[in-house]
């Protein structure tokens, strides 16, 4: 530094080629000059000011262009929206199930659990005669081996109900501690226990629709409407019960289905039990036979031989069968329930349910067609309805001519009632099969299903159903104004690989109105007994054809189906059936 | 000069101060306010849905039947009851009204009804 020449009046901080402007102190008329160290003070003094300064101004600049920003440019008045505080939702943890009119099904309500420390617990043996007085179930031994067991946490008793609590309260003793829990709640208990289903005590779903939806229930806040209607699922429950009662059954199954739209409006599966406490029932009333339940249907699947024959353009309503005489093939034997003489038309076959006259149908049909036909209607996969609860059909493997005719009329195959009532509601809803379905459809959609007979089949197959319920095996389905149809279906129950004769699975498969069917009512009845009302028949058409007549009466006003008033003698299905006897009678004659 | 704007200064800042602190307690006790309506919320909420479980379990089907059945003596409606406004047949013209054999002394409801029905009547024509 020293080798530089500093000019005086110059700060030797600065640079020598530094372009600032000599300060000069100049007062008004008076000079003052400074000179050497002095000045020199006073310049850094001023240039740090100004430094300080100009930091200050760009502070104040940043805040006021910030104020105008905030005041004038982005949001110069009040926001326009109120934004409020949102009020809390109440979280539960699972969602309800309601029915199809919002009629709660299952819901979470918190409850209050009972525990204690031990090792808190001042006076064990006081303490458990107390609790023994509030909470009389709670034996007073079991209380006391908890709570002077060496454990930190013990549960006394889970899911109190508010009476409970306050009983326990009351007692005041301080070592008792409350947690609130979750519990689910099936408010109509047996009514839906096995379309809803049921979860365990920390709220996993174990069967069901609670099972199936379990992690979406988990989620969601808005509750989960079902198909069902529980007026409808009421009146199917006590029909089955009542006819159980009756005839000594030892299971019964029920459903009720749009044909429309694949929704289940109604399913029952009888013996039963009560959800909210799942542990007390037997394995058998968990048992769902509606869904997971596989049976030989009997007669009833005579209508998806004829569907099949008079869809293929095998034979038409006017062709007829001798069935005379039993047909004996392969070490069986096929006959009649009740034997007929002679020639029989399609129609009459059907309405007297012959199985001598329908096993020749399907010989005619042929095995493959048969089989293809089946798998068409979804009789060779379980059914898709949302429960886990599934059964598998069971068929024959290899399928031999013996089992065409057999599974003719509904022997030698096993399905689901659920899977039964989808074929029979596509058979009579004009030929579309669509899946059943146990969650509620937005009104007036139109759910896409599958075709798999012509309108013209449909139209037949319908008539030939109105027969039998006016004229046929089924009379006594007859819900006065309702125009019911249907098929009815006795079966010998397998019992160790034998059909017996005394345990049977009666059965009767119907929809109304046969003029534009709405519904498809199914009821079947495991192991009724015969009694004298019924001159000791145990057949479908005396023992479920009157249930569901009884259903049909009660739900059809319930579900807005307006009664027909017609002449018997006007049904198209009357005149279908005067011309084809006719036709027979007088080819029978030639 | 200065001190005078010194002291206003102070009392401007004490006031603002004061305003601030009071507006800060006002919105804490709006806010404890709040939250205990939400807690009431939920309360209510949760005392509803109680309420709305027993009533589902109270209006069960099969007890609503046996009820109707020991008090009210109904049955479910018949299909034959059920009849459309077609089916229905015409009144012939000279048949006098039912309610005419009915004493003035016992007015019937529907002849108590029938002026105020034409007076609403004579309203909508005009």
């Amino acid at each position: 530094m020293s080798q530089h020449p500093v000019p005086p009046g110059r700060s030797n901080c600065y640079p020598a080629n530094d372009a600032l402007p000599q300060p000069s102190f100049t007062g008004n008329g008076a000079r003052v000059r400074v000179d050497g160290s002095t000045a020199q003070a006073l310049e850094t003094g001023w240039t740090r000011l100004l430094a300080a300064g100009l930091v200050f101004a760009l502070a104040f600049l940043v805040i006021g262009g910030r104020l105008i920003d905030l005041t004038v440019l982005s949001q110069g008045s009040e926001p326009k929206i109120a934004s409020g505080p949102t009020a809390p939702q109440r979280e539960t943890g699972r969602a309800d199930i309601v029915d199809r009119n919002g009629v709660l099904l299952a819901t979470t309500l918190p409850t209050a659990s009972l525990w204690a420390n031990p090792h808190q617990v001042l006076n064990p043996r006081e303490t458990a005669t107390r609790l023994n007085i509030a909470l009389p179930e709670l034996s007073r031994e079991k209380i006391l081996a908890e709570l002077t067991s060496d454990r930190g946490f013990v549960w006394l008793k889970r899911g109190l109900t508010p009476r409970q609590k306050y009983a326990v309260n009351r007692l005041g003793i301080p070592s008792l501690q409350f947690q609130q829990e979750p519990r689910r709640f099936y408010p109509n208990a047996a009514l839906t226990a096995h379309s809803v289903g049921f979860t365990d005590v920390d709220d996993n779903g174990l069967t069901g629709i609670e099972r199936s939806f379990d992690s979406a229930l988990r989620g969601a806040v808005q509750p989960l409407a079902l198909s069902l209607d529980l007026r409808v699922q009421h009146i199917m429950r006590q029909a089955l019960a009542d006819t159980m009662a009756e005839f000594k059954a030892i299971g019964a199954a029920g459903l009720v289905m749009d044909v429309r739209t694949g929704e289940i409006i109604a399913m029952t599966s009888l013996p039963d039990f009560d959800p909210n406490r799942p542990g007390d029932a037997p394995a058998e009333a968990r048992f769902n036979r509606v869904s997971l339940g596989v049976y030989e249907m009997g007669s009833v699947f005579k209508i998806f031989t004829n569907a099949m024959a008079l869809e293929g353009g095998i034979v038409t309503l006017d062709d007829g069968y001798d069935v005379s005489k039993p047909i004996r093939m392969a070490g069986f034997t096929i006959s009649d329930f009740k034997a007929k003489k002679g020639r029989l038309s399609i129609p009459e076959i059907f309405m007297y349910s012959s199985n001598i006259g329908t096993a020749q149908i399907a010989m005619d049909v042929g095995t493959e067609a048969q089989r293809e036909f089946l798998a068409r209607l979804g009789f060779m996969k379980p059914s898709a309805i949302e429960l886990s609860e599934v059964g598998k059909p069971m068929w024959p493997t290899p399928w031999r001519e013996i089992n065409t005719l057999t599974i003719s009329y509904g022997h030698g195959i096993a399905v689901t009632p659920v899977q039964l009532v989808s074929a029979v509601a596509a058979i009579v809803n004009g030929g579309i099969l669509r899946p059943a379905t146990l969650l509620r459809q937005p009104a007036g959609t139109e759910v896409a299903g599958k075709r798999v007979i012509s309108e013209r089949t449909s139209r037949q197959m319908r008539q030939l159903m109105r027969l039998v319920v006016t004229r046929g095996t089924g009379r006594k389905a007859n819900a006065e104004g309702y125009m019911v149809g249907g098929k009815t279906g006795t079966a010998d129950k397998l019992v160790n690989g034998r059909y017996a004769r005394d345990a049977r699975v009666a059965s009767f498969v119907g929809a109304f109105p046969m003029t534009n069917p709405r519904y498809v009512v199914f009821v079947t009845l495991d192991e009724p007994k015969g009694n004298a009302s019924t001159y000791n028949y145990a057949t479908g058409g005396w023992i479920a054809a009157p249930a569901v007549r009884r259903v049909v009466e009660q739900i059809g006003p319930l579900l807005g189906v307006a009664p027909v008033r017609t002449n018997p003698a006007d049904e198209e299905s009357e005149i279908l059936y005067v011309r084809a006897s006719a036709k027979a009678g007088k080819v029978a004659a030639n | 000069m200065r001190r005078v704007t010194g002291i206003l200064g102070l009392v401007i800042a004490a006031v603002a101060a004061l305003f601030l602190f009071a507006v800060k307690q006002e919105v804490r006790q709006m806010e404890d306010e709040l939250r205990a309506t939400h807690r009431n919320i939920l309360a209510q909420q949760e005392a509803i849905q109680v309420l709305e479980t027993e009533w589902s379990y109270l209006n069960q089907p099969a007890r609503i039947a046996d009820l109707a059945k020991r008090h009210l003596g109904l049955r479910p409606i018949s299909a034959a009851r059920i009849v459309s406004l077609d089916e229905l047949p015409f009144r012939a013209a000279n048949i006098k009204p039912a309610s005419k054999q009915i004493s003035p002394s016992q007015p019937s409801d529907t002849t108590r009804l029938i002026p105020a029905v034409s007076k609403s009547k004579a309203r909508v024509a005009q």
